[in-house]
């Protein structure tokens, strides 16, 4: 696991592709939550594209578009306040850290929660998949005081976020802001701090292979 | 109407803050109709110049301005013009676009997140003095800069893509939008 102390330092294609969000949505979620949490403004790219918005030529909308908006909003999206309905709404968690997450990455666990909901994958360890796109997840994990994960292994490159609390293993410890990568070389047990939960935000390339025994139950349950 | 081209004064940027606020707070639907009319023909062009045919360019405004309502509460003027917001919002919203113009998203081939680099990153939390700087700076770039920044950032082609498109180099293409970038980091670094 290779800790990675400063930056992250995008390249310039790279920054564009998250500017305009023809990125990858997992990937761009996690940059996002990396600057958030480290307090960096990498947000050029972005204000460069919102003054290009306001020098846009408007195109006519229908007469009615405004209307229809208000309409929409009048009625509290039929097919949305359905959908809202039917995944149970325990998926909610209240747990008190969540607020002291970056409020763009706690929007987009609250729409997660609506769509899969937190999963247990064994250890006390929840997680939720906040985002899948072409064989990358970014996924929100909350580890009980003290928890060991499972021994694992990767089948692809890991970046691991740490959000709250803190982890270590055996080549270091992560507090909040810190990021650990890990590849296939890599089979590591990290454990949780003794003080309170720790969350992490992770970055999976094709999913975890797990080693230990509850690798194989995950494989069975298709986890 | 506003001609073309031309980007909000700084007074008008704060009024819009304002606008955004009182939807938030109010549910006002005088302010809401104001940010509808400026921003949703604008939307509908962005869309459009990504390969939404109008019709489904017309849709997808309206939904991101059905979104701007739902999410007002979550805007914070200390960190981005409403400008800036939205167009976050509208670009989370490109990937129905592509799916209509099978258009793919890129896949990350490359890290994108690289453990070293020579560059320090932005640290300032002057959000809206970033958006007065970036809107002066903007204006005093060659057309041949503003161009490739504009394909890059804001349309989402890749170099090789803008390479083609003009039908310039693709080292042509790096260096300049290195140029322009650094240009612009240094007009923020500025005072």
């Amino acid at each position: 696991m290779i800790r990675i102390e400063n930056g992250p330092h995008l390249d310039d294609e790279s920054r564009a592709m998250l500017a305009s969000g023809r990125a990858n949505a997992a990937v761009a979620l996690f940059v996002d939550t990396l600057m958030d949490v480290r307090g960096v403004d990498e947000r050029l790219g972005e204000r460069l594209s919102g003054a290009m918005l306001e020098a846009e030529a408007p195109a006519a909308m229908r007469d009615d578009a405004l209307a229809r908006a208000l309409a929409a909003i009048d009625a509290p999206a039929a097919p949305e306040s359905a959908a809202k309905r039917r995944p149970k709404r325990s998926g909610q968690k209240a747990w008190p850290e969540l607020i002291r997450l970056p409020p763009r990455l706690q929007d987009a666990i609250r729409e997660a929660e609506r769509d899969a909901g937190w999963k247990s994958i064994g250890f006390g360890i929840q997680s939720l998949a906040i985002r899948k796109a072409d064989g990358v997840t970014a996924e929100v994990m909350r580890i009980p005081p003290g928890a060991r994960t499972p021994v694992h292994t990767h089948r692809g490159r890991e970046y691991t976020l740490c959000l709250v609390g803190g982890f270590s293993d055996a080549r270091g410890s992560y507090g909040p802001g810190d990021l650990s990568f890990a590849d296939p070389n890599v089979t590591h047990q990290p454990i949780a701090d003794e003080d309170g939960p720790c969350y992490v935000l992770a970055l999976t390339e094709a999913g975890l292979q797990l080693t230990g025994v509850m690798g194989v139950v995950q494989k069975l349950l298709g986890l | 109407m506003r001609p073309a081209g031309e980007t909000l004064s700084e007074p008008e940027r704060e009024h819009f803050c304002d606008l955004l606020d009182a939807v938030a707070a109010n549910q006002d639907r005088e302010a809401y109709s104001e940010l509808f009319a400026y921003y949703a023909p604008r939307l509908k062009s962005y869309l459009v110049r990504l390969g939404a045919d109008p019709g489904s360019a017309e849709e997808i405004a309206q939904d991101v301005m059905v979104t701007v309502w739902r999410k007002a509460s979550l805007f914070d003027r200390t960190q981005a013009s409403v400008s800036t917001w939205i167009f976050r919002i509208a670009r989370n919203r490109r990937i129905d676009v592509y799916r209509r113009a099978k258009k793919p998203a890129l896949d990350p081939e490359e890290p994108m997140i690289l453990p070293a680099g020579v560059e320090a990153p932005d640290a300032r939390v002057d959000a809206l003095d970033d958006e007065v700087r970036v809107r002066e700076a903007l204006k005093d770039l060659p057309e041949e800069q503003l161009s490739m920044l504009k394909l890059a950032f804001y349309e989402g082609l890749s170099h090789r893509e803008i390479a083609d498109r003009l039908d310039v180099p693709l080292g042509t293409v790096k260096s300049r939008i290195r140029l322009a970038f650094v240009k612009m980091k240094s007009r923020l670094a500025d005072e």
